[in-house]
């Protein structure tokens, strides 16, 4: 698939300080791709950029082809932006705030109507058509925002945390939402906090810290990329000494980097064997006369490989972050 | 959720083709772009009560003076017929000062929240992302903003009018009075918006208007009176009447004096219609005369506003600057 979204070299710098470091980005069309990173990693600046709101120090970015630097309003034509912190018009009602926008966009009159009509539906919100926009609930605000973001039909869509402050049900609500657009067509860079989600909806993540890219593509090939072993857990029927008994035998086995204890008497072994490796391991151990109830590794998810990945990052002097990508 | 469809099948008609037009230069056609602002905007001015109550306080003030006006000319036992013009006269000079004053103080304040309140709400970041103009932003603030304003002076109208059932104001005076009104919004208008583009916050902008609009009209005449004075008691030439082409006073003086000779209010006025009449003041120190100001002030007024919304376009957002060079400085914001 082609890039819609490409960052080439991107840097912004606010006096000293860097806020993104030469950031490289490629998205493809049609993709949902996470923007991940601890606080002041550089995911919101990156996406202002983007939406043209400001100008990067050096470096470019194209949004289907257009430069954000060249053709800012070209770009402008493309993309929905939701930003992360947003407010809404006093005394004005949901119809005429999604008016207001269509005519910012110049889309006749004659077609405005059913538009409006059809976002409303789609975001949920059709019969609060004649409410006014400030006596809606937070999660209606923020459809209402994601349906703003759509009346020009942009291919690209920019959404900065659009979970923040969302009910476990508006949540929920969103993600369908997004999946939804999705499946029109729509290329969604989205940036979060909440990672489990991200993971749920995204087909590529990047996580970024201090402004750079470390890792970048889908989930599992990140952690592909980086698995240097894997850790697994491993649960013994019986009392302390037998615990302790199996626990001396996988530190001794093939492939076990590293073995531990865990309060609860799981016995965690850092493994660096593949698949066929570790069933050699369990076999082995029930041939020994290990009684194991358990015998599992334990999940990689986008929270850990965030973990891993920022973890490396942490002791780093900044412009000597090395990337995963 | 269910299976819509949002909107934009690419659909060509007369708008859709003049907007693609605009769009070659990726922006939108500045006509509707300014509407959308407008409407917007008058929508939520106009909503509630609020305007209705204002509305209907000022224009009942406006006839409280009327009559109080009408019930004085009542108590003379005989109106002549130079009298009656009087009376017509000075009920429309009452009304256009006090239109003038309402402008001077209304239009700054009006303004001065029109880009700020779109920061303070955090509204401002969706609409940037629009490819509607910064100058279309603008123009569309201060046209709403100042719609309300013309809404106020054009309620004014009706009342100055009774003026014509007393005589001595022609038609062409009253256009050309309240063009100098409008004019005189626009200005003072357009100084508001820049404030609030460049202050980022209501408060300070507010603030900072008043003070520039205060300066312009009391400042600017205070120090031409100042030094008229010396002026005069040295002998010297008096400065430039160019200190008073921002003062809308002046200028509704001059053009009511240009008009009624008699009906000359101000200081300066007083002097103009003097040299007319070659004894006070003396005549060579004069830098003015009668109904030669008022246009020139006026134009002032329109490149004041023309000046204001170049700066408030500049101001709007780093991003949106019109730049001469293709050199870029990164924009002095936080990072987030």
């Amino acid at each position: 698939m082609s890039s819609i979204v490409r960052t080439m070299g991107l840097v912004k710098r606010y006096d000293r300080t860097v806020a993104v470091g030469g950031l490289d980005l490629e998205v493809a069309q049609g993709e949902i791709f996470g923007l991940v990173g601890p606080n002041g990693a550089g995911k919101t600046t990156t996406l202002r950029i983007l939406a043209t709101l400001l100008e990067p120090t050096s470096g470019d970015a194209e949004i289907a082809g257009a430069s954000v630097r060249r053709n800012p309003n070209e770009v402008r034509r493309v993309l929905g932006f939701m930003p992360d912190v947003f407010g809404v018009y006093d005394d004005m009602k949901v119809w005429e705030y999604l008016d207001f926008f269509a005519r910012c966009y110049g889309i006749p009159s004659a077609r405005r109507r059913q538009m409006i009509s059809d976002l409303l539906e789609l975001v949920d919100l059709g019969d609060k058509r004649d409410s006014y926009v400030q006596g809606l609930s937070r999660g209606m605000q923020q459809r209402l925002c994601l349906a703003h973001t759509l009346v020009h039909d942009p291919s690209v869509l920019l959404l900065d945390e659009p979970a923040s402050g969302l009910d476990p049900r508006a949540r929920v609500e969103l993600r369908e939402l997004l999946r939804e657009l999705r499946s029109l067509g729509k290329t969604i860079l989205i940036s979060s906090h909440i990672l489990p989600e991200l993971e749920e909806l995204c087909t590529s993540v990047a996580i970024i810290d201090r402004g750079k890219v470390l890792a970048q593509g889908r989930v599992a090939e990140i952690e592909q990329r980086l698995r240097v072993g894997a850790v697994l857990r491993v649960r013994v029927l019986g009392d302390d000494l037998e615990v302790a008994a199996a626990h001396q035998h996988f530190a001794a086995a093939a492939h076990v980097a590293s073995s531990s204890i865990l309060a609860d008497g799981t016995i965690e072994l850092g493994f660096r064997g593949d698949d066929e490796a570790s069933a050699r391991l369990l076999a082995g151990a029930v041939g020994a006369g290990i009684r194991i109830i358990s015998f599992a590794r334990a999940a990689s998810d986008l929270e850990e490989l965030f973990l891993q990945v920022t973890a490396r990052n942490q002791d780093e002097p900044r412009d000597q972050v090395p990337a995963l990508s | 959720m269910n299976d819509a469809v949002p909107a934009a099948e690419p659909a060509v008609d007369a708008g859709e083709t003049a907007h693609r037009r605009a769009g070659q230069r990726g922006d939108s056609p500045l006509g509707a772009a300014i509407a959308a602002i407008w409407i917007r905007e008058l929508r939520a001015r106009m909503r509630g009560k609020k305007a209705f109550i204002f509305l209907t306080f000022y224009l009942s003030l406006l006839v409280g003076l009327l009559w109080l006006a009408l019930r004085g000319a009542e108590q003379t036992v005989y109106l002549g017929a130079l009298q009656q013009v009087e009376i017509g006269r000075g009920i429309f000079t009452a009304v256009i000062f006090i239109e003038t004053l309402v402008v001077v103080a209304l239009a700054p304040a009006y303004t001065a929240g029109a880009i700020s309140q779109e920061h303070e709400r955090q509204t401002f970041d969706l609409l940037s992302v629009t490819p509607i103009t910064s100058l279309s932003i603008v123009a569309g603030k201060l046209l709403s903003s100042l719609s309300y304003l013309v809404l106020l002076i054009g309620l004014s109208i009706p009342i100055a009018s009774v003026a014509f059932f007393f005589g001595g104001i022609g038609a062409e005076i009253v256009l050309a009075a309240y063009a100098l009104l409008v004019v005189t919004a626009i200005g003072y208008g357009a100084l508001g918006v820049a404030c609030s583009a460049v202050a980022k916050r209501t408060q300070p902008a507010t603030v900072a208007a008043f003070l520039i609009t205060v300066v312009l009209v009391v400042g600017a005449t205070a120090a031409w009176g100042v030094m008229t004075g010396m002026a005069d008691a040295e002998r010297r030439p008096r400065p430039p009447d160019a200190l008073l082409l921002l003062n809308p006073f002046v200028a509704q003086a001059d053009l009511l004096c240009a008009a009624t000779a008699s009906t000359c209010l101000t200081g300066i006025t007083v002097g103009v219609d003097g040299a007319r009449d070659g004894n006070f003041p003396p005549p060579d120190l004069l830098a003015l005369e009668a109904g030669g100001f008022w246009p020139r002030s006026l134009a002032s007024f329109l490149a004041l506003a023309g000046v204001m919304i170049a700066v408030a376009t500049q101001a709007l957002a780093p991003s949106r600057r019109l730049r001469l060079s293709t050199r870029r400085r990164a924009a002095a914001e936080p990072p987030r």
